[in-house]
């Protein structure tokens, strides 16, 4: 009778590897707490499953992973441990050998197996007395016992251990953009994941191709952004202005689990100041992250006949802009000139009528 | 008479080492092996494991891999411990081993033997999965160069056992010891009887 009853118990958890309708295996990882717990007991049959359901897949026979579908395709499934951070690689649907329909706690099936081994001692206590007792039985018994413990617990554990580890967030920092801001600072957008900029220890600033270098002020402006200031403006001018090479940055920071030595090329584009006439009104707006002078002549008269001439020389702060009310003339004209890339460029806009 | 006491002697020396060893292997066997340090943090004996990496609980396949395959070697040093008490006791109450008691510890003693294999595996497994904890993790990306912090290892006197061949040249000769001192009582007391 027990001898029946442990062949069957031993089919079922060699099922797998024969591949029975049936399988029963032991958890022995932690990625599946707190619904499954190292010792107990899955109980799996070949039955269709969907997203949400525990599975068994094997990737040999003797290696056995119990884990959640989240994910199913034509080809593959997608597994995750319910304590595991990411999900695991993409396995053939194949290797899905069965769905899990009872679950035996530890704690329910412990306690039956020592009852059962004590029992059997009892009512076999008179084989274990003295007089009964051949020499090598006791050793035969001993080692033999072992060497099946052995043998099961080799099988129900997984054979083979992978590379891959149950989730480890190495953090990472990737550059998602830079920007020059309204003032001149200049803004360093990061993609983080896991890990968060603390503080800036060191900053300069250089143009591309020379060996000054100057100091910069930088500092965290949130977990993923550093901004650049005091920038000298005479390297915007420089840049822009002349067509330099591009912006250097050089950045060093604390991060979160260590540190971030990073370089960056700034591109600032020199852009022509934007002029509009709307209702008489001259609109000059610099766009530009260093101030623009913009000579400005103006012609105006209330009656056909000679013209009032007047000459302004504006000198427009960074991202900054003048209006010049020319309604209260009957015609009004505006010539504009400035320096663009090395030429003079000359505009005249009719403002009135 | 004399020949019985130096026999009753080898039997106390030997299971008492058997005791001994089997009680420290079993200590370090629960006791932290490698303290981690730095942002992966954490302990790892051959049992069990608690490790927080980069702000995150970590779990290892491998390292519960190695805590379930250590059961073989708990179960086996286990065994002796009760087989060298037993045998101990036997020795000092009644004056000799009783055959049962003398069989289970050479039995027990030779289970050492598969548990020696195991306990290699164990060690590979966790010095695989430690070197992979320990590496080097800065690296290059778009944003420059990432430097992430060391990984520290402190390895602790429970690691000791399991360094080289140490665990080999406590137990073998205990293996050695009980078989031979075993299989000469039993030897001896078969012929006092026929």
């Amino acid at each position: 009778m027990g001898a029946v009853l442990l062949a069957i118990i031993m089919l079922l958890f060699i099922g797998r590897v024969v591949g029975f309708p049936v399988a029963v295996i032991i958890v022995s990882g932690r990625s599946m707490e707190p619904t499954l717990e190292v010792g107990d007991i899955v109980v799996g049959v070949k039955s269709a499953y969907s997203v949400g359901d525990i599975v068994i897949w094997c990737a040999s026979p003797t290696y056995c992973v119990v884990h959640r579908v989240i994910e199913i395709s034509n080809r593959t499934v997608v597994t995750k441990g319910d304590n595991n951070p990411s999900p695991d690689p993409p396995i053939p649907r194949s290797l899905v050998k069965y769905r899990v329909v009872t679950v035996i706690r530890r704690w329910e099936w412990l306690p039956f197996v020592g009852a059962g081994l004590l029992i059997y001692a009892y009512v076999n206590r008179d084989y274990f007395r003295k007089k009964n007792v051949r020499p090598g039985d006791i050793a035969s018994l001993v080692l033999v016992s072992f060497i099946v413990f052995n043998a099961t617990v080799a099988l129900l554990a997984p054979t083979y251990y992978s590379i891959r580890s149950g989730g480890l967030a190495v953090p990472h920092v990737a550059l998602k953009g830079t920007s020059i801001l309204r003032d001149g600072s200049i803004l360093i957008t990061l993609n983080v994941y896991n890990t968060k900029l603390i503080k800036v220890t060191s900053c300069f600033v250089w143009i591309y191709g020379e060996k000054r270098r100057f100091r910069c002020d930088a500092s965290v402006e949130s977990p993923t952004q550093i901004i650049v200031k005091d920038i000298p403006l005479n390297l915007l001018v420089e840049t822009l202005r002349e067509g330099k090479g591009p912006l250097l940055v050089s950045v060093e920071a604390n991060i979160l689990f260590g540190r971030l030595r990073g370089t960056y090329y700034i591109y600032p584009s020199w852009k022509e100041p934007a002029i509009k006439v709307l209702n008489g009104t001259v609109t000059i707006t610099n766009p530009n992250p260093i101030p623009l002078t913009v000579n400005v002549t103006t012609y105006t008269a209330n009656k056909p006949g000679p013209t009032n001439t007047t000459f302004k020389k504006i000198t427009l702060p960074p991202w900054g802009s003048v209006k010049l009310d020319l309604s209260h003339y009957k015609y009004a004209y505006v010539q504009v000139r400035y320096v663009f890339r090395g030429k003079v460029i000359n505009k005249q806009l009719r403002v009135r009528p | 008479m004399k020949n019985h006491k130096r026999i009753k002697v080898a039997i106390m020396l030997t299971s008492s080492y058997g005791v001994i060893v089997n009680v420290a292997l079993l200590f370090a066997m629960f006791a932290p092996m490698y303290v981690l340090s730095g942002p992966i943090n954490g302990f790892v004996s051959v049992v069990t494991y608690s490790i927080r990496a980069f702000g995150r609980n970590y779990y290892s396949p491998a390292l519960d891999m190695a805590s379930f395959l250590s059961v073989i070697v708990i179960t086996s040093s286990t065994l002796n411990v009760a087989a060298g008490l037993a045998t101990t006791y036997l020795v000092l109450r009644k004056g000799k081993p009783s055959l049962t008691a003398l069989e289970a510890l050479m039995a027990s003693a030779l289970t050492l033997l598969i548990s020696l294999g195991t306990l290699s595996a164990i060690r590979r497994i966790v010095a695989y999965e430690l070197s992979y904890l320990t590496k080097n993790y800065s690296y290059s990306s778009s944003a420059g160069n990432v430097i992430i912090e060391g990984v520290h290892l402190t390895p602790l006197p429970a690691s000791i056992i399991f360094r080289g061949m140490t665990y080999a040249l406590i137990t073998v000769p205990y293996v050695i010891a009980a078989t031979a001192v075993c299989t000469y009582f039993m030897r001896s007391t078969q012929k006092g009887n026929a």
